[in-house]
């Protein structure tokens, strides 16, 4: 070949792929947009300006680039994981950076923010609108919300906290005494235990709905009812989608649902994060763990397949041994069998393993492959557990990748 | 007598409560609901506390105070016996029983307006004195005896399958012991209704022994030479018994001690005339459950005392000093 020919040629080529190669076909509602897009650790940035083509103005302040429409703000403070809807705070697992004077921001986080749904198959990146949440609107159980729930009483601690975590904190007026999370509970005032509630106390402080889960007094709810409350009782989630789920329905009676989208979104990025810098590790190479629910002369209680707690196990990257069993209900023998690597429970559990001559045989326990830890985290199915919790037991795991988190 | 202070005690009970509804207001209340008027000047969710919450509540607790008192009198009289109570026959463990698996089937079969709970309590309760009574009985007779020997063994095998039961749903476990330590929290007019009508029946039934009471008290060879059909007594009484036992349990738990402490306390004021201790038995049970039931839910601010363990503090020392004095 003609070598004065060769270089341009060969500049040319290294050109097109530059050019081409931070250019990404995303497909939104069937209509093709050449984005520019670069991918870290699989994960799209996509330069900001682009949103202008979907209707948000850009804006760069010092630290900071903010996206808007008319009915929702979000905030990127750039080179950190912080983002803010709204009012809500919240952490990503990617980080919003510059590069060359351009501001790139997580594609699928913003997307799925201003309702879409985003999916990826290696080539293509597809977005598709879902419906718009159209006030009144019916809830499940046949209730009307005219705008939105202005006042709620929460009768479990999970849904304390989910809604705290939905930026709604302020509209609880009554809580139950397990409700300890977040600090702010502190000022809401109780209404009894999760069993015996006290139903005066509830009908005087005229919330607009209550909101139960799990474990209640039938009688009470009813009687609710009959007052011409919104009584809604949901089951705890049982795996992570479940809390998606859970916090998306919680959005729309709330009128929250651009910052229950965005949540949804930011644990769906932690959780992501945590599969990819575990994606290397075949399932035989990862570790066995177990979780403490109860020990002792009662018996051994743990979290079996069908629970919340052994999905986040899963997500953690270990291999939950009570997977065998569905339900609560274990035995100290097959615990023996197993050896899990790891232990981990909370204070009273963990002492009383450590305690007693019948655990002494437990490889976890004598090599102190055991963790203390906070039960609420990982028994409350709430945004905590991927928040904190998913962390924790990373670290327990796998501590030589937690810090590759970014969370 | 009596009557009018269960009656005074009933409207006190409607004016106290964790919210303060002033006694005018509650006045008022209850007189527009008799007269069937609205009340527009007072707020919505006062009225609502007062007629739907505290007034089923304090005519269920009346209601089942009575019936528990009465049918722990009436069994005294048959065993001839102090110490037996309305669950001698098994009713209590049969209920527990059945409310707990009830809870554990977590089904939403709900009957007459009442929950799965206290329907297969009730189921529980009924099906065991049943049980008590085929074991019990021989021929045409049925030894006092073999019911309290019958009685006790099954309970003891029923307390054995809850264990079981509670070993395979240990997630349940607190609703359970919640349900067995007995509450009125969340009563309401269905309840009332449901079992208003069998309760009145079996009250009068029960009221209708109290002379052939008197005689089997005696003894039952002396009862019968007095002409007494002493097997169709024992037979009616134990029958009404349980069945005024068996509704008490399924709306309100296992509550204890009224049937046994009421007794006594109304044989030494009243005498043992059963003519005259079955009615006053009857409203004193009320009274005694309402006051007890009034304090479960006031005594702390926003904490419901279960009711089973008020009955137990009053009615323990209070059994004690009595068998201090009786000795």
């Amino acid at each position: 070949m003609n070598r004065k020919l060769l270089i341009p040629l060969i500049m040319l080529l290294v050109f097109s792929t530059v050019a081409f190669g931070a250019e990404q076909l995303v497909s939104i509602d069937g209509r093709e947009y050449l984005f520019d897009v670069k991918f870290i650790e699989k994960v799209p940035f996509v330069n900001a300006e682009h949103f202008k083509e979907l209707g948000l103005t850009v804006k760069r302040a010092d630290e900071a680039v903010i996206l808007a429409n008319a009915e929702v703000e979000i905030r990127f403070v750039l080179e950190s994981n912080q983002v803010q809807v709204n009012d809500l705070a919240l952490t990503l697992a990617e980080r919003a950076f510059t590069q060359e004077e351009k501001t790139y921001v997580p594609l699928s986080f913003v997307l799925e923010t201003i309702n879409y749904q985003v999916s990826f198959d290696g080539t293509h990146i597809t977005a598709l609108s879902n419906p718009e949440v159209v006030y009144p609107l019916k809830t499940q159980e046949g209730y009307v919300i005219g705008e939105d729930v202005k006042s709620v009483i929460s009768l479990a601690p999970g849904v304390t906290e989910k809604l705290f975590a939905l930026g709604v904190g302020d509209r609880i007026k009554g809580r139950t005494t397990y409700c300890n999370y977040p600090a702010e509970v502190g000022n809401i005032p109780l209404v009894g235990t999760l069993d015996e509630p006290d139903l005066e106390l509830m009908l005087s402080l005229e919330p607009d709905a209550v909101i139960a889960e799990t474990h209640f007094k039938e009688e009470i709810l009813k009687q609710l009812k009959a007052a011409g409350i919104m009584t809604i009782a949901r089951k705890s989630p049982e795996d992570v989608s479940g809390i998606y789920s859970y916090m998306l329905d919680l959005g729309m009676l709330f009128n929250k649902n651009y910052e229950a989208r965005a949540l949804v979104a930011s644990m769906k990025s932690k959780a992501a994060r945590t599969e990819y810098i575990l994606q290397d590790i075949p399932l035989e190479d990862r570790p066995t763990a177990y979780y403490v629910v109860g020990t002792g002369q009662w018996g051994e209680y743990t979290a079996g397949r069908d629970t919340f707690i052994s999905r986040l196990i899963a997500l953690a990257g270990a291999v939950n041994v009570a997977d065998d069993v569905e339900g609560w209900s274990y035995s100290l023998e097959r615990l023996i069998e197993h050896d899990p690597d790891y232990i981990f429970g909370n204070d009273f559990n963990l002492d009383t393993m450590l305690a007693n001559d019948n655990y002494r045989v437990l490889s976890a326990l004598t090599g102190k492959n055991y963790l203390v830890i906070d039960q609420d985290v990982i028994e409350r199915a709430a945004p905590r557990a991927l928040d904190e919790g998913l962390r924790v037991l990373v670290g327990l795991f796998h501590p030589d990748r937690v810090d590759r988190l970014g969370f | 007598m009596l009557c009018i202070a269960l009656a005074g005690l009933m409207l006190a009970a409607a004016g106290v409560g964790t919210v303060k509804i002033p006694v005018r207001d509650v006045a008022r209340i209850m007189g527009s609901w008799l007269l069937s008027k609205d009340c527009p000047e007072i707020k919505g969710s006062h009225i609502f506390i007062v007629l739907n919450v505290r007034l089923p509540r304090i005519l269920l607790s009346a209601i089942v105070g009575a019936a528990l008192a009465l049918g722990g009198t009436c069994l005294q009289g048959v065993f001839g016996n102090p110490m037996a109570d309305p669950y001698v026959m098994g009713s209590s463990t049969g209920a527990a029983f059945g409310a707990t698996l009830g809870i554990v089937l977590g089904l939403n079969q709900g009957l007459l307006g009442l929950g799965t709970t206290s329907v297969f309590a009730f189921c529980g309760a009924l099906g065991t004195t049943a049980l008590v009574y085929k074991l019990a009985v021989t021929g045409d007779r049925v030894s006092t005896t073999s019911i309290l020997l019958a009685g006790i063994v099954v309970s003891s095998i029923l307390s054995s399958a809850i264990s079981l039961l509670m070993l395979f749903n240990h997630q349940q476990l607190a609703r359970v012991v919640t349900w067995t330590m007995g509450s009125f929290n969340g009563a309401n007019w269905q309840q009332v209704w449901v079992v208003l009508v069998p309760m009145v029946i079996g009250t009068g039934i029960l009221l209708s022994q109290a002379r052939e009471l008197n005689a089997l008290v005696m003894g039952e060879e002396d009862a019968q030479s007095l002409g007494v059909p002493v097997e169709r007594v024992k037979k009616i009484v134990l029958i009404a018994a349980s069945f005024l036992a068996a509704c008490a349990v399924s709306v309100s738990g296992i509550i204890g001690f009224v049937g046994l402490i009421v007794p006594h306390l109304c044989r030494l004021i009243f005498g043992a005339d059963h003519r005259m201790l079955l009615p006053t038995t009857a409203v004193g049970g009320g009274i005694f459950l309402l006051l007890c039931d009034t304090l479960a839910r006031t005594a702390i601010k926003g904490v419901e005392i279960p009711v089973g363990v008020v009955t137990s503090l009053f009615g323990g020392p209070f059994f004690l000093y009595l068998l201090r004095r009786t000795k």
